[in-house]
């Protein structure tokens, strides 16, 4: 059981010369999920960035467990448009490296391949799967470093039918073991309902102009 | 006074004024400086008339040097507080910079015919300020190779950093891989050495170009910051036909 | 412990990957032997001419060849999202950098190994210096290979950069070069490695690889955003 707070006081975020949001706030404990809506370059993709501290945003704390900093970045996992697949290496070596790279347990990974049934791809090398085969590789990745916070950037886009419901359970099961998720997605997600936040909210007026 | 001026209105009515103030300046000790130097100051015991040059070399290589640390500073300034005028000061001090590195490079190479038979002589510093040349190169291309504005000035700001730090130990291997190079002489322990008829006019040179270098560094920047205001504009123009 | 384990993890990783089917460890040694084939053709055969110049010429070809791997070097990453991965390891971003570098300097460095003998041996380096040489520029491989990553981290956001990385490494290896190539200087004249030219590149690579990581990340960073 993970146990753990998440706070964003009052962001704002700019891409380019543009502010996309400001003055938003959102507080999330264990077991929360927050479903991310808005129209494209509404700054979703961004919002999460700002959370894993790739982007910075241009005012606004985040807090995690009530520090900033670090202790987040450790404890969080992300799943962007890419899918950090190698193609001249096996899916095992490379889910073991991620084990090793997150601090998880080796002894997990089986399990796991086998939950999301995809154990036949370990002896694979990453050229040969499909788009939605590495997207399943990627889940195994966030599984397996079995961390609280979940950032997923459309996580549900590349994926079939069966994989979707697979998803949706494996969402609400983290949330049932106390994990914090915050998903950027565009149609209703198979998954026990989140609570809603519309970007198009905090939209401000045009002040991309700051010289 | 960084902060003070890093606001682009404030900046615009330093600038209203200082631009015209240190160009005038500059031109008038320009003068000044060449007609002492160049008919007043006697003529070099060993090189005679040649040696003149170095009123126009030495000062050359100055700015050279002082250009960087300027890009250097603004660099810090962008990279710590976001400063966008201070990127903009730190492309047109490059800019500039690298001008005066290439006159600096040009005239040590004239230079060099007279003094040692040669066209390129691979002296210690000049050799040091054809590497700095080289920094000036490979900042300038990185900039305009990155499209993203934001992204192109902090991936100049750190190389700008990488380079002051490789600096001085590049002028210090280069310095120690040739010792056949003429001693610094303007500047050493115990006073200067160079002959005072010949140091007061060089002096003169070096501020001259000093306020040339300033007026061309706030002239610059200035205008890179219209340009910036004009994409700024056009952009919010797009922006709200978009929302209507 | 753990950090020290994921440390390993990525340079191990790093190894594999340069090594394995793909991974272009070996195109540094090609560039590398390439520039040593046409040395005699371009100054004439002359064997006492081709030691003179021989032991400044590697330290050129080496230079040359260090480039060759540096456009490599984050791009991939980048572009397949390994890198948005690699900064949420648990470790400082810069010392996931580091490596990262070390790693592929591993990878590329155990073939120039090989190479660097040879190639003294064929430019009629005496036989009794041509180990001391390899050794110099191992040092040297690692220093340019530090600065060279900044200029590559930096020109990373840039697509098809690698002229572009060129123009920004190669002033930074003036000092490197300086160094290396005084030291081959020592050895030839037979007063052995550890002269004041090689202690000044010793020097470099301290200096080196404390700053370079921070520089790296901080350049990396921008793309990730």
């Amino acid at each position: 059981m993970f146990d753990c707070t998440l706070e964003l006081n009052e962001i704002a975020l700019k891409r380019g010369e543009r502010l996309l949001i400001s003055g938003l706030n959102l507080a999330l404990k264990s077991g929360d999920a927050v479903e991310l809506r808005g129209v494209n370059g509404a700054g979703k993709s961004t919002l999460l960035r700002a959370i894993t501290n790739m982007h910075k945003p241009l005012a606004g704390k985040i807090v995690f467990n009530g520090h900033g900093g670090r202790e987040l970045t450790e404890s969080l996992c992300f799943l962007g448009h890419l899918d950090a697949i190698k193609a001249n290496q096996t899916i095992k070596a490379q889910l073991e490296f991620w084990c090793d790279l997150f601090g998880g347990d080796r002894a997990n990974i089986q399990k796991i391949v086998t939950r999301l049934n995809i154990p036949h791809l370990l002896p694979l090398m990453g050229a040969s799967l499909s788009a939605g085969q590495k997207r399943r590789i990627s889940l195994a990745r966030i599984l397996i470093a079995n961390r609280p916070v979940w950032l997923l950037d459309e996580p549900f886009a590349p994926l079939d039918e069966k994989g979707r419901a697979q998803l949706g359970e494996i969402i609400d099961e983290h949330r049932a073991n106390g994990g914090i998720i915050i998903a950027a997605v565009h149609d209703t997600p198979n998954c026990k309902p989140m609570q809603l936040l519309n970007l198009m909210d905090y939209v401000p007026e045009y002040a991309g102009d700051d010289l | 006074m960084f902060n003070y001026l890093a606001n682009p209105e404030r900046f615009s009515r330093f600038a209203k004024w200082a631009y015209p103030l240190l160009l005038v300046l500059g031109i008038v000790t320009l003068a000044v400086g060449t007609v002492w130097s160049l008919l007043y100051a006697p003529a070099d015991y060993q090189q005679s008339q040649s040696a003149r040059i170095m009123f126009i070399h030495v000062p050359a290589a100055w700015i050279a040097t002082f250009a960087y640390a300027t890009m250097a500073v603004a660099s810090v300034i962008f990279l710590v507080w976001r400063h966008n005028l201070a990127d903009l000061g730190a492309r047109a001090a490059a800019e500039i910079g690298a001008a005066f590195t290439f006159l600096c490079l040009v005239t040590g190479s004239i230079w060099g015919r007279p003094t040692w038979g040669t066209w390129w002589e691979w002296d210690g510093r000049l050799t040091s300020v054809l590497v700095l040349f080289f920094l000036y190169l490979g900042y300038l291309a990185l900039r305009s190779s990155i499209d993203d504005e934001q992204k192109a000035g902090r991936a100049a700001a750190i190389l700008c950093l990488v380079g002051s730090i490789n600096i001085p130990i590049i002028r210090y291997s280069v310095v120690w891989w040739n010792t056949l190079h003429q001693p610094a002489a303007i500047i050493r322990k115990g006073g200067p050495s160079i002959h005072p008829e010949l140091l007061y006019p060089l002096l003169v040179m070096g501020i001259a170009f000093m306020l040339l270098f300033g007026a061309s560094l706030i002239g610059r920047t200035k205008a890179l910051l219209m340009a910036k205001r004009a994409k700024n504009l056009e952009a919010k123009l797009v922006y709200s036909g978009e929302n209507q | 412990m753990k950090e020290l384990r994921t440390f390993l993890s990525i340079i191990t990783r790093e190894v594999k990957l340069n090594l394995g089917t793909g991974g272009g460890a070996l195109l540094p040694t090609a560039f590398f032997a390439g520039a040593m084939l046409l040395l005699p053709f371009a100054v004439g055969p002359d064997r006492e001419l081709l030691a003179k110049i021989g032991g400044g010429y590697l330290w050129l070809a080496l230079a040359l060849a260090s480039l060759v791997s540096l456009e490599r070097l984050f791009q991939g990453d980048i572009d397949d999202g390994t890198m948005e991965q690699l900064s949420l390891s648990g470790l400082p971003f810069s010392i996931a950098m580091l490596g990262k570098i070390l790693g592929q300097f591993v990878a590329i460095i155990l073939p120039l190994l090989v190479a660097m003998p040879v190639a003294g041996l064929m430019l009629n380096i005496p036989s009794e210096y041509v180990m001391p040489m390899t050794f110099t520029l191992f040092i040297g491989a690692l220093a340019m290979f530090l600065l060279g990553s900044v200029g590559a981290a930096l020109g990373a956001s840039v697509k098809r950069g690698g002229l572009l990385v060129a123009l920004l490494a190669l002033p930074l290896y003036t000092p490197i070069v300086i160094f290396g190539s005084s030291t081959a200087g020592q050895i030839m004249m037979g007063n052995g490695v550890f002269t004041q030219g090689f202690f000044l590149l010793s020097a470099i690579v301290l200096f080196a690889i404390v700053l370079c990581p921070l520089a790296i990340a901080a350049a990396i960073k921008l793309n990730l955003d």
